[in-house]
């Protein structure tokens, strides 16, 4: 790889003894993973849509916001003060099983931006609580046994979401996990058609695929699932726990296509990037909420709901309200796209498709090993991309939706000089990727992350 | 949108939000009044009137309410930091894990960071499948260990089957029967889970002698040892862990939010290096996004200087044993509704003679000024589970209003 004689300062003492620690401590196979894409950094000051790595004082452009949470940007400082608001007012995070003021005024302002008859909600602690309780909730209500879910589908790592999550790499080493999930074809209705039947509780889906590498689902697509699950009395279920909030340029993704599900889990933006939180909020229907009459704590979460989360919450909601930040990521989202398309036509070589909506893309490239090193020659140029976890030759960009038109420039000419890093790269690696062998290794992302981490250790 | 005016107009909105069914619920108890603040051992409703916490959010607030300290330490960690990216390493983590390594018994020196008990439960079953190569989970009658997945395949719940098949090759076996853990528990077994005390069950303990054979069974199997100290850990028994003071060191101990003091939802599990080797070989296996928030690893520090200097364990032992001796003291004058008391430290249990008795017992109370609920799985039993600062004064005023209480049922 490419020497960088600057950046060897990094290797400072202090930074090695703090990866030593979270190796001791925590995963050293992390340290590992990092260190090949260039991303053993710390964050330092987090502000807006950029935080400075706290041992170089390298300014980032935060192009992941921890897949999705940061939609009201790092460091808001409205969301700043309710926080001190509430801790001026003594608030906790109150009694699990109360009621309270903070609590109420939060489901009541969620409702108001839901759709129609989606006006019940359950908090929970995060994403995956969420998901574990809407799952819960469809299995109860309907008293049917069968899941569906996606190929490629990611919804967190409990019980119930890891069940429906579409990657061997997180699953197989647990199992058997909760038996009758299945998976389809993420798009294919007739895949949905064929193994949908009236033993079918629910069908989960993100409505654009995070992990599985920024999948847009059509709104035929949508609208199919919407009329076949009313048909047998199945439970649809969205997951917007990365797409809601604003991110793809409307307040929930579901109002694309203007198919409304039964029940719709968030997470990840609900805590303003401060404070978790998490909802599942679901349809008014007599199947629903004859089941949430009658089992009123079946999914009682100690950790979501709180009084502060509520309070945080809250205000998110109110920020992203009065200042139509949807419509900033459609806008900004629109020129960054225009920008990689751009991109993809100066480097076909390396760049296959550009897909997503709004603040949510998703950059392919033409083989599995770009994505590490591209992330690798990201960082080098100031900004932290992560690659897909379940399709590791997609970059995704999810950055914070209070971007400016400089900023959202900056970020086009960032990936622009990443870009001529990567055809160094390429000089050296495409020959080689045409050799069988290589090219399998290559593409293998143990192989590239031990070769890279050892060779980072020398200071490419 | 206008704050909500009155509590009328926010009882007609929870009611236009939440199950009716919940306020209900909750009306039965005695609960149905809006939580309005708190401190130390107090809650306050909206009028108000002072409730003794006797409930303390399932064993969260051990160090009190509203632990004014752990709120300078929240804002001061929001202007510093936020949550972070998840899949970075960060100072603040990196100081928090060094010092709980530090704060935790046994060799307990590695951890995962997760928001709710439940993914806490979920992540060590999960490690305990992928670190044995085997999938059988074991576990005994009367445990409650969470909402999610796993944690609700364990669980005593009696609504369980509604929720269709749940985590294949779980087996349950009766609590304290050391014979059936001999024959059960084979080399197949992944891990054997239990809480050292059963909260929700009447605040039913392990003995020492049945622990330590459940470990040595372990040993012998290649099993591992999960012990759920959600409810125990952190002082609440009158040790810092029950491990501790029954002498046996788990394989996996899962802590629940009285880590963060109620500051800030955060639970975990914490487990030595020779298991933590899975994490190397396996990194971002179990992701939580909100697991190891930089935020919470600062307030989550702050609490552990807390827990050090106060070593509220020891007010713990001091005041359970003053409950335990003031409500044995007048054991026989309720012969209808009161059956016997159990616990250890501050996590104390009253049974009742029925679990009606116990919702009119949480509703009495109520207008005795204590805010009490009853066991998930025992519901005839009313938990006692005060935060860890309470003082001799509020400890008498605990007793007297569960005498009061079950005096006027």
């Amino acid at each position: 790889m490419i020497m960088h004689g600057t950046e060897k300062m990094e290797l400072s003492p202090k930074k090695n003894q703090i990866l030593g620690k979270f190796g001791t401590h925590v995963s050293r196979g992390q340290i590992r993973f990092l260190s090949a894409g260039r991303l053993d950094i710390f964050e330092g000051k987090r502000t807006g849509v950029h935080f400075e790595e706290s041992v170089t004082g390298k300014r980032y452009v935060d192009g992941f916001s921890s897949a999705g949470c940061f939609n009201v940007g790092r460091g808001n400082p409205e969301v700043l003060d309710e926080l001190r608001a509430a801790v001026r007012q003594g608030c906790d995070m109150g009694s699990s099983g109360l009621h309270s003021r903070h609590k109420v005024e939060f489901a009541k302002k969620l409702i108001q931006v839901c759709p129609g008859d989606l006006n019940r909600v359950i908090f929970a602690g995060s994403g995956a609580d969420a998901v574990d309780g809407a799952i819960k909730l469809a299995l109860g209500a309907t008293g049917r046994t069968k899941i569906l879910s996606m190929v490629k589908a990611y919804h967190g790592h409990s019980g119930f979401s890891l069940s429906a999550n579409g990657k061997d790499y997180y699953k197989e080493l647990f199992e058997p996990l909760m038996p009758n999930f299945d998976f389809l074809p993420f798009g294919d209705l007739e895949a949905f058609i064929r193994k949908a039947d009236r033993n079918t509780a629910a069908v989960i889906l993100e409505p654009i695929q995070g992990e599985g590498g920024i999948h847009v689902a059509s709104d035929e697509y949508l609208a199919g699932l919407r009329k076949h699950c009313d048909d047998l009395g199945i439970q649809l279920i969205f997951d917007e726990i990365q797409t809601g909030f604003g991110r793809t340029g409307k307040l929930w993704a579901y109002e694309h296509s203007g198919v409304v599900p039964d029940i719709m889990v968030l997470a990840k933006s609900i805590g303003g990037g401060v404070y978790p939180n998490g909802a599942i909020v679901y349809r008014d229907t007599p199947v629903l909420t004859n089941f949430g009459e009658k089992n009123p704590w079946f999914h009682a979460s100690l950790g979501g709901g709180s009084d502060i989360g509520c309070r945080i919450s809250s205000k998110v909601l109110d920020h992203i309200l009065e200042n139509r930040l949807w419509e900033n990521a459609e806008r900004m989202g629109g020129k960054i796209r225009n920008g990689l398309l751009k991109l993809q036509e100066q480097n076909p070589e390396i760049i296959l498709e550009v897909r997503g909506r709004g603040m949510m893309l998703g950059l392919e490239y033409k083989h599995d090993f770009m994505g590490m090193l591209m992330a690798e020659c990201l960082s080098r140029k100031g900004m932290f991309a992560a690659y897909s976890g379940n399709a590791p030759q997609v970059m995704r960009f999810q950055i914070p939706l209070t971007l400016s038109e400089p900023e959202a420039d900056e970020v086009i000419s960032i990936i622009e000089e990443a870009l001529k890093i990567m055809k160094l790269y390429l000089l050296l690696l495409m020959p080689l990727s045409r050799l069988p062998l290589i090219g399998r290794v290559l593409n293998n992302q143990k192989v590239l992350i031990s070769s890279s981490a050892f060779l980072r250790k020398f200071g490419f | 949108m206008n704050d909500l005016a009155s509590s009328h107009e926010l009882l007609q909105e929870t009611q236009n939000c939440f199950p009716k069914a919940l306020i209900s619920d909750l009306a039965a108890r005695g609960h149905d009044f809006f939580e309005s603040g708190s401190d130390g051992v107090w809650l306050y409703d909206e009028k108000g009137n002072a409730i003794l916490d006797a409930h303390s959010s399932g064993g969260t607030y051990n160090l009190g309410r509203s632990r004014p300290e752990l709120g300078r330490a929240l804002l001061d960690a929001a202007e510093t930091t936020d949550q972070g990216n998840f899949v970075l390493v960060s100072k603040e983590k990196v100081r928090l894990v060094e010092r709980l390594a530090r704060f935790l018994p046994y060799d307990l020196s590695c951890m995962l960071f997760t928001v709710v008990r439940g993914e806490a439960m979920d992540a060590a079953c999960k490690v305990a499948r992928g670190h044995t190569g085997r999938t059988e989970l074991i576990t005994v009658d009367g445990g409650w260990y969470g909402q999610t997945g796993f944690a609700m395949s364990l669980s005593d719940r009696k609504d369980k089957a509604d929720f269709g098949p749940l985590i294949p090759d779980v087996k349950i076996l009766p609590f304290g029967d050391g014979a059936a853990a001999e024959k059960e528990v084979t080399t197949r077994t992944a891990a054997v889970i239990l809480e050292p005390v059963q909260a929700e069950n009447g605040c039913r303990m392990v003995t020492r002698e049945y622990l330590g054979k459940l470990r040595r069974i372990c040993d012998q199997k290649g099993a591992l040892l999960i012990l759920d100290e959600t409810q125990t850990g952190f002082g609440r028994t009158g040790t810092k862990f029950a491990c501790e003071g029954l002498g046996t060191s788990p394989d996996i101990l899962i802590f629940g939010e009285a880590l963060a003091g109620g500051m800030f939802p955060m639970c975990g599990l914490a487990f030595p290096p020779r298991i933590k080797s899975f994490f190397d070989k396996h990194p971002l296996i179990h992701l939580c996004t909100f697991g190891g928030h930089d935020v919470g690893c600062l307030v989550a520090d702050k609490a552990l200087d807390l827990y050090e200097t106060l070593k509220p364990w020891n007010n713990a032992q001091k005041q359970g044993e003053r409950i335990l001796n003031g409500l044995r003291s007048k054991a026989g004058e309720y012969p209808g509704a009161f059956q016997s008391v159990a616990g250890l430290g501050l996590l104390l249990s009253i049974q009742l003679t029925s679990n009606e008795k116990a919702l009119a017992f949480c509703k009495a109370a109520r207008t005795e000024g204590l805010f009490c609920v009853p066991g998930e799985v025992l519901k005839s039993s009313i938990m006692i589970r005060p935060p860890l600062t309470l003082t001799d004064e509020e400890s008498d005023r605990l007793v007297e209003a569960i005498q009061d209480t079950l005096g006027n049922l």
